[in-house]
Parts: C-alpha cells; sequence; structure tokens
C-alpha cells in the first residue's frame, strides 16, 4: 500500500486513522499534506475519541498544518465582519460562500479546513453599489491589468478580486455561481429563493445549492490541483446532509434540475462514489436522471480525464493531464474563444509560476 | 549506531538507497542523496548523530539530486526535494551541503508550527538557556559558536523551539554555518573544533560550518529553561556592553522576529509572555569574542 | 477644536465607550507597558502606561471622554485642562481603531 492508497482508504473511514502504525503515517502524512488535507485529520479523530492515541511525531505534523489552517479562518471571518460591517448600512444582502459558509454554518467540512479567500454571493444589480461601497471603505482591486478586469466582468460571474489596504484576505463577491458565458446558467433568482439563514442571522445557500456549487465549482475551476480536497467536501456534504434531511437526494435531483447542474452533480458524485465510496443514491449515478448531455463516450471521457487529475499521487510523482484538463474546461464549460482562451491560460501559468518559485 | 561509526561508502550506499535517517532534536529526518561529496560533507558534520534503526514516522523525508547529470559538464546542479517537491532554485553541485542545511531550515521554518519558533541562537549552561536573537549585525551565529566551544550546550544556532505548553526550549543542534571574515576569526578562537569543507560564493558569501560539540548531540533530546535573552550586536572594536532591556520591549522585539508568531495566535502570545517572565532580557554591544565571552559567563552565573 | 461645546452638533459628549472583556482580548502587563492581543484579529498591541490605563477603566464601566478624561487627569495627578482632554480623545479615537474600545451606545 503507498501513500495515495492509504489516503482514499482513510478518508473512506476516518476510524482507520486509529489503526495506523508509524510506517503507515510516514507514507500517508506527505500525500495528505500535499492535497491540503493533513489539518483534517485532527477534526476527524477528535471526534471519534482518536486523536489523543495518535503517535505523537504524527500528532505534531497534523498540528503543525492545522495552525496556519486556524491563523487563516480567523483572517477570513474578520474580513468578513468587516465587509458586513462596511455594507450593513445598505442593506444588500449577501450570502456566504464554500469554506466560510462551511465554517460558520458548523458542518463538517469547515473543520481543519484552509479558507484562502471570502467568497460571497451579491444581486447583480446591486453590485455596482457594493463595489462604491467597498472602494470608499479601503478595498482595492488586486486586478490592474485591463484585460483581467474584463475577463471578470465579461466573463466571469464576479467582481475582480478585492483586497484591504491594511489586510491580507481576498474578497470575491460573485452574482452567481458559475461563469455568464458557460455551458451551464444558473438562474440566480433560483439560488436566492431558497437562501437560508442562520441564527447569527447570516445567509448560507439551501444544502443541496451548497453541494450543486461544490460540484460545479470542481468541474469548472481551473485550479484542480488539489481538487481531492474539494471532492471530500463534497463527501462530506452529501453524508451530512443525507443524516439531517428525509430524501435529500430527491430533493437533490429536483434541485440539480431546476439550477441547470445535473452534469457537473453526475460527475462529482460519481467521482466521490469511485474515490471515498460516498453512499451516493442510485439515481444520482445515473446520467439519464440527471441529464448529462451525450454521447456516453464524451461523458465517460470527461469522467476518466477528471478522475485522473483527481486521484492523489505520491511525492514526486509528475502531475498528470492538468493543461489537458484546463483546456477542455475553458473550452467546454466556460465557451471563451480560443485565441482569448490560450492567452488566458498562459497568462495565469506565468502569474502562478512567479508566485511560486522561492529562494532559502 | 552513530553516523560516525560508518565508512563514508558505507554511508554513501545508505544514502543512494533506505536514506540517511537520523533525528535533529524533535525532528526526524531521511535524507536519501547519491551526491558523494554531500555524503563526506555529511560524515564529518553529523559524525556524532545516531541514525535510526527503526521504521517510524519522519518529519522530513529530503533528497538532495543532480537532476541532469548528463548537464555535468556545463553547469552541475544539486536540487534540494522536499516530499518529492522542489521548493527553490538549484544550487550549484559542489554546494549541496550548504544547500541541505538551508532546506532544512526553511522546512523546520515553514510547517513546524506546533512550536513557537523564535529565530535566535540558543545555549545552555547549568540547566538554563540563554537566547541569542538572530538580526543583521548581531553576529549571533559566530557568537553562539563561541560560547559552544567554550563549554556551553548548543540547542540551535538558528531556532528557538518554544514549546507553548511546557515553556521549555527543545534542542535541535546543528551544523553552524559561519560566513566570510567570522570564518578566521572561529578558527583562531576554537582551533580544536570540528570545521567542515569552505564553500566559496555561496549566496551568502563564502560558508563554512562548526560541527556541534558532542555533548550538545548527545543531549539533544533534553529541554532546557529559559534563563536569559541577550540582543547581540557586533561592532568592530567596540568594548563589550551590557544593558537592561524592558519586558515588554523584548516581546515586541522576539514576536517581531519569530518565524511564526502571527500565525499561533493566542497560543504565542501566551507562550511568548511566559518565556518573558522567566527570563532576564539585555542589549548585548560586543567587539572582541573572547571578553564577550568572559563577560557572558559573569552575568550568567 | 470644539470638544466640550453645548453647540456642537453631533453628541459627542454625551457618547460613551466601552473597552473589550477580556474574553475578547487577552493582556499581559508591566510596570512599564502592557501587551494586548485581540482575539478576532489576531494582532498584538503595545500599550503605554496612560492607554493602558485608559484601557482598563474603560474595561471597568462605559464613560465618556469627560469622564475618562477626569479620571485619568486623578490618577495621573495633573489637571484635565483642554489639551489634556485633546490628548485623551486622540487616545481613544486610536483605541477604537485597533479595536480595543467601542460606542458603548447603539
Amino acid at each position: 500500500m503507498n501513500g495515495a492508497d492509504l489516503l482514499l482508504a482513510v478518508l473512506r473511514r476516518p476510524e482507520r486513522l486509529g489503526d495506523l502504525d508509524e510506517p503507515a503515517w510516514d507514507w500517508l502524512i506527505p500525500v495528505a499534506r500535499a492535497q491540503r488535507l493533513l489539518a483534517r485529520f485532527e477534526p476527524l479523530t477528535r471526534s471519534l475519541g482518536l486523536w489523543e492515541g495518535l503517535p505523537e511525531r504524527a500528532r505534531r505534523n497534523i498540528r503543525g498544518s492545522l495552525v496556519p489552517v486556524e491563523y487563516q479562518q480567523r483572517q477570513v471571518l474578520r474580513e468578513w465582519r468587516a465587509v458586513q460591517k462596511a455594507l450593513a448600512e445598505s442593506g444588500v444582502p449577501l450570502v456566504l460562500l464554500k469554506g466560510a459558509a462551511y465554517l460558520r454554518a458548523g458542518l463538517p467540512p469547515g473543520r481543519g479546513r484552509m479558507l484562502s479567500d471570502l467568497d460571497l454571493l451579491a444581486p447583480r444589480a446591486a453590485l455596482p453599489e457594493v463595489e462604491r461601497i467597498l472602494a470608499a471603505g479601503g478595498w482595492r482591486s488586486e486586478i490592474e491589468d485591463a484585460y483581467d478586469q474584463r475577463y471578470y466582468r465579461e466573463w466571469m460571474h464576479e467582481l475582480p478580486p478585492l483586497r484591504h489596504q491594511t489586510r491580507t484576505v481576498e474578497v470575491d463577491i460573485h452574482h452567481n455561481l458559475l461563469p455568464l458565458t458557460g455551458r451551464y446558467r444558473v438562474p440566480a433568482d433560483a439560488l436566492w429563493e431558497a437562501v437560508q439563514t442562520l441564527s447569527s442571522g447570516e445567509r448560507v445557500l439551501a444544502p443541496a445549492d451548497m453541494l450543486l456549487h461544490c460540484a460545479a465549482h470542481l468541474l469548472v475551476s481551473d485550479e484542480l490541483r488539489g481538487g481531492l480536497r474539494d471532492l471530500f467536501d463534497l463527501h462530506q456534504l452529501y453524508l451530512h446532509f443525507t443524516a439531517q434531511e428525509n430524501d435529500f437526494a430527491a430533493s437533490l435531483e429536483k434541485r440539480a434540475r431546476t439550477l441547470g447542474l445535473g452534469a457537473p452533480l453526475w460527475h462529482a458524485l460519481s467521482a466521490a462514489e469511485l474515490l471515498f465510496e460516498t453512499p451516493v443514491a442510485p439515481r444520482l449515478l445515473d446520467p439519464k436522471v440527471l441529464q448529462v448531455p451525450g454521447p456516453a463516450w464524451r461523458r465517460n471521457a470527461l469522467q476518466a480525464l477528471f478522475l485522473a487529475v483527481l486521484r492523489p499521487r505520491e511525492p514526486g510523482e509528475a502531475p498528470p493531464a492538468f493543461r489537458q484538463w484546463l483546456l477542455y474546461v475553458r473550452s467546454h464549460w466556460i465557451r471563451m474563444p480560443p485565441g482569448l482562451l490560450v492567452r488566458h491560460l498562459a497568462r495565469k501559468g506565468w502569474r502562478r509560476r512567479q508566485r511560486e518559485r522561492k529562494s532559502p | 549506531m552513530k553516523v560516525e561509526e560508518l565508512s563514508t561508502a558505507e554511508l554513501a550506499t545508505r544514502a543512494a538507497g533506505p536514506g540517511l535517517d537520523f533525528e535533529a532534536g524533535p525532528f526526524r529526518i531521511l535524507l536519501k542523496t547519491r551526491l558523494r561529496g554531500m555524503v563526506d560533507v555529511f560524515a564529518r558534520l553529523y559524525a556524532g548523530f545516531p541514525l535510526q534503526e527503526r521504521e517510524g514516522i519522519h518529519d522530513f523525508h529530503v533528497e538532495l539530486i543532480d537532476p541532469a547529470p548528463l548537464r555535468r559538464r556545463f553547469r552541475p546542479q544539486s536540487h534540494f526535494l522536499l516530499d518529492g517537491q522542489a521548493p527553490f532554485e538549484p544550487y550549484p553541485l559542489d554546494h549541496a551541503f550548504p544547500l541541505f542545511e538551508w532546506g532544512l531550515n526553511y522546512a523546520i521554518a515553514t510547517r513546524s508550527h506546533s512550536w513557537c519558533l523564535l529565530h535566535s541562537a540558543v545555549v545552555e549552561k547549568d540547566g538554563r538557556a540563554l537566547l541569542l536573537p538572530a538580526l543583521p549585525g548581531s553576529g549571533k551565529s559566530t557568537l553562539c559558536a563561541a560560547l559552544m566551544q567554550r563549554g556551553w550546550r548548543l540547542l540551535s544556532d538558528e531556532f528557538g523551539i518554544l514549546d507553548p505548553d511546557s515553556g521549555l526550549l527543545q534542542p535541535m543542534p546543528r551544523p553552524i554555518p559561519l560566513k566570510n571574515r567570522s570564518i578566521d576569526v572561529m578558527r583562531a578562537f576554537a582551533p580544536e573544533g570540528v570545521f567542515g569543507p569552505r564553500f566559496p560564493r555561496t549566496r551568502k558569501g563564502d560558508v563554512v560550518h562548526l560541527a556541534p560539540t558532542s555533548e550538545s548531540v548527545a543531549r539533544q533530546h533534553q529541554p532546557a529553561r529559559p534563563g536569559w535573552v541577550l540582543f547581540p550586536r557586533y561592532r568592530a572594536g567596540a568594548a563589550t556592553r551590557i544593558t537592561p532591556v524592558a519586558p515588554s520591549q523584548a516581546f515586541v522585539r522576539l514576536s517581531n522576529n519569530a518565524f511564526n508568531y502571527q500565525l499561533g495566535g493566542e497560543t504565542a502570545f501566551r507562550a511568548l509572555a511566559a518565556l518573558i517572565r522567566r527570563v532576564s532580557c539585555h542589549d548585548l554591544v560586543y567587539g572582541d569574542l573572547e571578553d564577550v565571552v568572559a563577560r557572558i559567563e559573569d552575568l550568567t552565573r | 477644536m470644539a470638544f466640550m461645546t453645548q453647540t456642537a452638533p453631533d453628541n459627542q459628549e454625551v457618547r460613551r465607550w466601552r473597552g473589550l472583556p477580556s474574553d475578547r482580548l487577552l493582556r499581559e502587563s508591566w510596570d512599564e507597558a502592557s501587551l494586548v492581543y485581540h482575539r478576532e484579529s489576531g494582532e498584538t498591541h503595545l500599550l503605554g502606561p496612560l492607554a493602558d490605563q485608559a484601557l482598563l477603566l474603560l474595561q471597568e464601566a462605559p464613560m465618556s471622554l469627560d469622564q475618562l478624561a477626569e479620571r485619568l487627569a486623578a490618577l495621573c495627578e495633573t489637571e484635565a485642562d483642554v489639551h489634556w482632554r485633546q490628548r485623551i480623545e486622540t487616545l481613544v479615537a486610536e483605541l477604537a481603531a485597533l479595536e480595543l474600545v467601542e460606542s458603548a451606545d447603539p
């Protein structure tokens, strides 16, 4: 057994973390760390009463990974409070999305999960006002390049990312879950109709919508490196909501139809079922039920590529097929004109490589 | 079995196969390399370190490789790999050992957040630890090396590893990098020291490493209670001067200098405050090693 | 600067301030200064004796700038003249910017 297999095995059944010997941990820790899942072993084992029994060096490494996660969670929540305060008088409703929503709603994927940015949903008509108020409050657009500004406003579904001049957290304000020009047009009104309010007064998406957003983001995101982490979020959400609600599967199916996200849901749930043994209701694995467009060979090819990219690898193993995946995503889901697509990918790739190189 | 009990041929075979498995304080490292030069230097500077025989968890899986041996003729390189990834630009092949040392420091500084990591040399005598925070111009590595060669136990020349639960400082003795003029100064000050080879014109200048004393290595699992903080500043020709520093000032300076104070949140705040309450803090200006060592001995008697 | 004038259009003279309670702030004090850790922001602040005393008083009970200026003047054995009040006003503004004190009235 190697680290990648071990990782999948413990994510399927977290209680196995209590049975691992030290050599197994030695395989597991680097792979889990690379997939941004190491920190989650603490909440997973604590809830099973296994944490104290883990080897000390394992606990130290897990804890070492959790400290920056908790720091970043504090920073994102601080940013959220500041944005809420700035926009309080305007009355613009805001919905928390993704990691911050999981955290505030007390959902399992929130625990030990690194949050990078603050993702929010606002009504499209309110975006200019939101932008104006935040600019007045000290938030600045991260994107100076005119090309990128246009990319965000015309092609994507969000304001260009904002950052407050005295802080570090990026604020992404979306008016929909998916890009405007994509194959999948989600009716934003439907999202708003189902929005739920926590006891704190904060708003989050309805459970089915939250899961559908997770699935859609997985399929459409161009940050699929580390997508296993997001797939695990989906797995945890599925388990949690099916335990909480009667016939969650049926409402998920119905909601997928309403939002037009049957295909991403099918791909994501099929992948979760394969990799994590998520007990997905059989109907949700049927491409006809979820109205996944044909032909079968094409969706199966996409699924194979998706799985190849998601699978965890051993440290040092070459990452597979990211470029093909990106090209597919951009052309298939987002329908960006090819010229724009190639230039865009080249620029993003360049910027990422600049950020990643360091010297000791 | 200690490193020095194996021949360099045996060490090289191990390094090229299962790896050199050793502990540096709280960290267990697995080092794999086929670079013979690297192994030779390791053999000298890590001579007193025990090699681990049992299986176990490693905190760091490190490889030093030459990624393109066929390029040897043009510009041979060494890469530092951590968990199979190269976080840095490569170094010239014959600078593999300094690359290893700095790479390992980087790995420790960026991952070991269950500890509060101060940027400080730490030495210990008679059960109390002395912290020498790092600042440009402090000369802390040279001063730390000098104290070690005069009988102080080395905990670390770079990391004050503070356990937030116990309040104790964890040792992690490793070779001390001496740069440029310090090299000759230390050779004169402590000719009995175990010095490694000179690596000329690295990114940080000429570097020679001084091996930790055998006592330091032997006691690498014995934490120490903090006793003093001396903020060192080297000034050529200056007379040794020790002046008190207010505790709140010391807190600010140590927190600004630490590797992970911000990340640690309230745990770090409490741990650092507790440390400050246990120590006596001073500024230290010095220009002569013999004199400053003697004055430090007086202060900490 | 109209600090105390009765004709000021805003309610500055009746506005009260309070210090954040100790479950939101951690404090470590020494003779010469205190260090305060603000839990929500994760920021650590160094407070000189006057700022620290102001924070302590405002943690004990909410009070207006006037009341605070009086109390601090008494503790420092000085007169609560215009300059002093100005100084305290600036101090409270700084503490508020650091989120260590907040308005006590909605």
